[in-house]
């Protein structure tokens, strides 16, 4: 399966926890998520990203001149941003464990699945 | 570190993806894409930038917003976009775009210049009259530099004021280079006055008399360069007089051409038409002397003396031959 089509799903909580121990500005940003093994991560995606969590409050930006080039626009996480992390977080280990348990298992415990797909 | 062609090509990829934001408040691109010549500076170490269409769409879906809207107006300003970029990418025309981009300046205040004058403030007298130019040269640059253009409603307003700006410009420069000419030329430069001309007053016939003193009719009159000592040109028909009467040319040269024969015949003039009335042949013009004296000749010599015709009949009897 693509990863990309994966990505597109996660990439809100992926681009907050990149930044949750140190500010970044957008390609600093890129280039930790690729590091950290999102090769596919395209850059114009984590910046739209990055605007649309601003616009939901979750990011604060303040601007910085770079070293002898235009500048540059820095992320850092909020209160609220930690908390929508917080949350994508269990959200997302719960989504994980269902896809593990699906993935893996017999194909008898299918109701239960269906109920936690529902909730999700 | 980053060559300065890798910038300038950073710098030109971003313009591309403002310009394909553009359909987005304008707060909202800038948000979008502020810091973003940094961020592909960077990139631009690391891989290739791509294309910039692909670029603004994953830009605007990642970030929530709405696919572009491609109405006419859309599609052009992408066509114009692309265009752009092809120029862009032409060593020679970067060159002129970029002298172009330079002169944008000289632009916005030939537009509010252009503006001006087609509000009819270049007519007016007085000093008062820079005042509107003053104002409406500094909306024009404040256009131009993204300013003052809150709403949509402004925005297809400037561009309404540049489209009648560009059409007005050629006729306000002509006007403006006209009105300096009829000052500074106002002495010699008009045309000299046509026909035929007698120490600043118009002939319009000439009576030719031969060496007896008397009348001669259809008399060819040329100058010195062999010109035809015409009244008027081979087009026209008629010349007017303040009598209601008009001369016209000797219709004895084909083509409207007889009038270089003299003296020019008069007719009366059609009401309907004011032209010559075509029915009646043209009537010789009463000359301003029935006759002249004779010139001086043998006959002078013989003790004959010469006196006005006017006041001697006697010169009505022709000389006899030497």
């Amino acid at each position: 399966m693509d990863s990309t089509q994966l990505l597109k799903g996660v990439l809100d909580a992926a681009v907050l926890a990149a930044i949750k121990d140190e500010d970044g500005y957008g390609y600093d940003i890129v280039r930790r998520l690729r590091d950290a093994g999102l090769d596919d991560v395209g850059d114009a995606s984590v910046y739209g990203t990055l605007r649309r969590l601003y616009s939901a409050g979750a990011v604060s930006t303040y601007v910085e001149p770079s070293e002898g080039g235009p500048h540059r626009k820095y992320y850092s996480l909020n209160d609220d941003g930690r908390r929508m992390l917080d949350e994508q977080r269990s959200q997302w280990s719960r989504f994980a464990n269902t896809m593990s348990t699906l993935l893996h298992e017999a194909p008898a415990r299918r109701a239960t699945l269906r109920k936690i797909g529902d909730k999700s | 570190m980053t060559s300065t062609t890798t910038l300038s090509s950073v710098d030109a990829f971003a313009a591309q993806v403002r310009e394909l934001l553009s359909d987005l408040p304008r707060d909202e691109v800038d948000d979008l894409t502020d810091g973003l010549e940094a961020d592909l500076a960077e990139k631009a170490l690391d891989e290739e930038l791509g294309d910039p269409e692909t670029y603004a769409e994953e830009l605007r879906s990642a970030a929530g917003l709405p696919p572009r809207n491609d109405s006419t107006g859309a599609e052009l300003r992408l066509r114009w976009t692309r265009f752009v970029a092809r120029l862009r990418a032409d060593p020679f025309w970067s060159k002129v775009l970029g002298f172009a981009v330079a002169l944008r300046p000289v632009w916005w205040v030939a537009r509010g210049w252009a503006v001006w004058v087609a509000l009819g403030f270049a007519g007016t007298d007085g000093p008062l009259k820079f005042l509107p130019l003053a104002a409406v040269v500094v909306v024009s640059v404040q256009w131009g530099r993204g300013k003052w253009l809150p709403g949509r409603v402004l925005r297809v307003a400037k561009i309404v004021v540049s489209v009648i700006a560009v059409i007005a410009l050629p006729f306000a420069i002509g006007a403006s280079l006209g009105a300096q000419n009829a000052v500074r030329y106002s002495d010699d430069d008009y045309f000299p006055p046509q026909g035929i001309q007698l120490d600043g007053n118009e002939v319009n016939n000439i009576f030719a008399y031969d060496a007896d003193g008397e009348p001669l009719s259809d008399v060819q009159l040329f100058d010195q360069d062999g010109k035809p000592l015409s009244l008027l040109g081979d087009g026209d028909n008629a010349y007017h007089l303040s009598d209601g009467s008009a001369l016209v040319p000797n219709p004895a040269v084909t083509g409207g051409s007889g009038w270089n024969v003299y003296p020019l015949q008069s007719s009366s003039i059609d009401p309907m038409t004011g032209e010559p009335d075509r029915g009646t042949t043209p009537q010789a013009v009463q000359p301003p002397f029935p006759r002249v004296q004779p010139l001086v000749t043998q006959g002078e010599r013989d003790g004959y003396t010469v006196t006005s015709p006017a006041e001697d009949p006697a010169v009505k009897d022709p000389l006899p031959a030497p």
